[in-house]
């Protein structure tokens, strides 16, 4: 390495890791706020133009009739499933609550603002969203954001003044307590550096198919209760593990965000250790 | 005004990059076109032209993506060092050459962009990055490199004369 080289390596590093410590500690974020709005209908713009040649890629071979049906059903698809799932959810809660008469019902009506997704993280590392709605809507650190169809995409890790970044479900760093729907088995939906879901801490002796609904369980405090994530996938047990390996597939097309809500109405719990 | 230029390209492709090219998968992975630009840049133009515009491109690249301002700029120093493997001539030709050090300099960036996450307090898996990211990565960055390497070639007839493809 020459010495010009050299210097110029210690001085960059010496500006990266300012900038890193100045934009972590939230120095930076107005700038940074400034920054993206700026260029946010650009972004928004080069997304719709690569719309038409991502379908084609993604939906290779095929019509662009069947491509806009296939997203149309999937829509109504979704958006059925989160009913049904919303109703099944009512029913088991409302025979709960009949047995339980001193409980009391602690969910408010749910608030929702809606926003538009404009970028995206490119790293391949991460699985994030930039949302146009920031600090000054009221969006939070940690609040919840789910499709217009009800299901769970994630949720708000940086918030600026108009914007703020989602971090998906399907980040390697995601994790959900999740319970499946139809046998009440509860566990934890994980994220992945292959962009698939799986729920973990399944015990073998627990109940699950192919098929099955999986929902937000509500433990720990970071999601609402209720919430659909997706359906099982597959299912694999072993004798010799003490978990199953389930798979899920998300529901929500976590690929072609476009406009997400964000769950105003609920705060999320950070649990201190017992 | 070749720097007014790069600057302005590196913001396109910033913007570029986190929006349009977010849609397009290949191998289960994102191109990361702002790296094989400026690999590119450096193979073509030069590393004292490199060592102004890959800053450039790792600011603009930070204010448009998730992670924290700087960690672009910190995971594209090691492009510009490998870059100096050029000047050993180890292999005759900055094409192929350019496409070996942009498998490498993948690997770095991917590397250096974990170890800022597992420093910020998120879990890493670091085999099944190497396998799910970073190798499908380098090969996607790799096919790149033949247009945009061509781009820029064809666009700097001031060293064209000088510099055979």
């Amino acid at each position: 390495m020459s010495s010009r080289t050299g210097v110029w390596t210690l001085a960059v590093m010496a500006l990266a890791v300012l900038l890193l410590a100045l934009s972590r500690a939230g120095v930076l974020g107005p700038l940074e706020n400034v920054v993206l709005t700026v260029f946010s209908p650009l972004q928004n713009a080069l997304t719709r133009i690569s719309e038409p040649a991502a379908d084609f890629v993604s939906d290779i071979g095929r019509t662009d009739q069947l491509s806009d049906e296939n997203q149309a059903l999937r829509s109504e698809n979704e958006r059925l499933n989160a009913e049904v799932a919303r109703l099944r959810e009512n029913e088991i809660r409302l025979q709960q609550l009949s047995q339980l008469l001193q409980v009391k019902e602690t969910n408010p009506e749910q608030q929702f603002l809606a926003a538009n997704v404009f970028a995206r993280e490119p790293s391949n590392v991460k699985e994030m969203v930039a949302i146009d709605r920031g600090k000054r809507d009221g969006v939070r650190e940690g609040m919840v954001v789910v499709t217009e169809g009800g299901s769970l995409v994630g949720r708000a890790a940086s918030v600026y003044d108009d914007y703020a970044w989602v971090t998906l479900i399907t980040d390697p760093d995601s994790a959900v307590s999740a319970m499946v729907q139809e046998s009440r088995a509860q566990g934890v939906v994980s994220g992945s550096y292959s962009r698939r879901l799986t729920m973990e801490f399944l015990r073998q002796a627990a109940v699950v198919h192919e098929g099955d609904v999986v929902l937000t369980s509500g433990i720990g405090g970071g999601f609402p209760p209720g919430i659909i994530i997706g359906r099982v996938s597959a299912v694999e047990s072993s004798p010799q593990e003490v978990f199953k390996d389930v798979t899920v597939e998300p529901l929500a097309s976590l690929s072609r965000l476009e406009t997400v809500l964000v769950l105003t109405s609920f705060a999320p719990l950070e649990l201190q250790g017992p | 005004m070749r720097y007014v230029i790069a600057a302005i390209l590196v913001l396109f492709v910033a913007a570029f990059q986190t929006s349009a090219l977010t849609s397009f998968r290949v191998l289960g992975v994102h191109a990361n076109l702002m790296l094989v630009l400026l690999l590119s840049w450096a193979m073509v133009r030069g590393l004292e032209e490199a060592m102004v515009v890959a800053p450039m491109g790792g600011l603009a690249l930070g204010f448009l993506d998730g992670q924290p301002l700087g960690a672009a700029m910190l995971a594209l120093i090691p492009l510009v060092l490998l870059t100096e493997i050029r000047e050993a001539r180890i292999i005759q030709g900055d094409f192929l050459l350019a496409v070996l050090l942009i498998l490498l300099s993948t690997l770095a960036y991917e590397t250096i962009i974990l170890i800022i996450l597992r420093v910020t307090g998120e879990t890493v898996q670091w085999w099944g990055t190497l396998s799910r990211v970073v190798v499908p990565a380098a090969i996607v960055n790799a096919l790149l490199v033949p247009p945009v390497y061509g781009l820029l070639w064809l666009g700097s007839r001031d060293l064209r004369r000088a510099r055979p493809l």
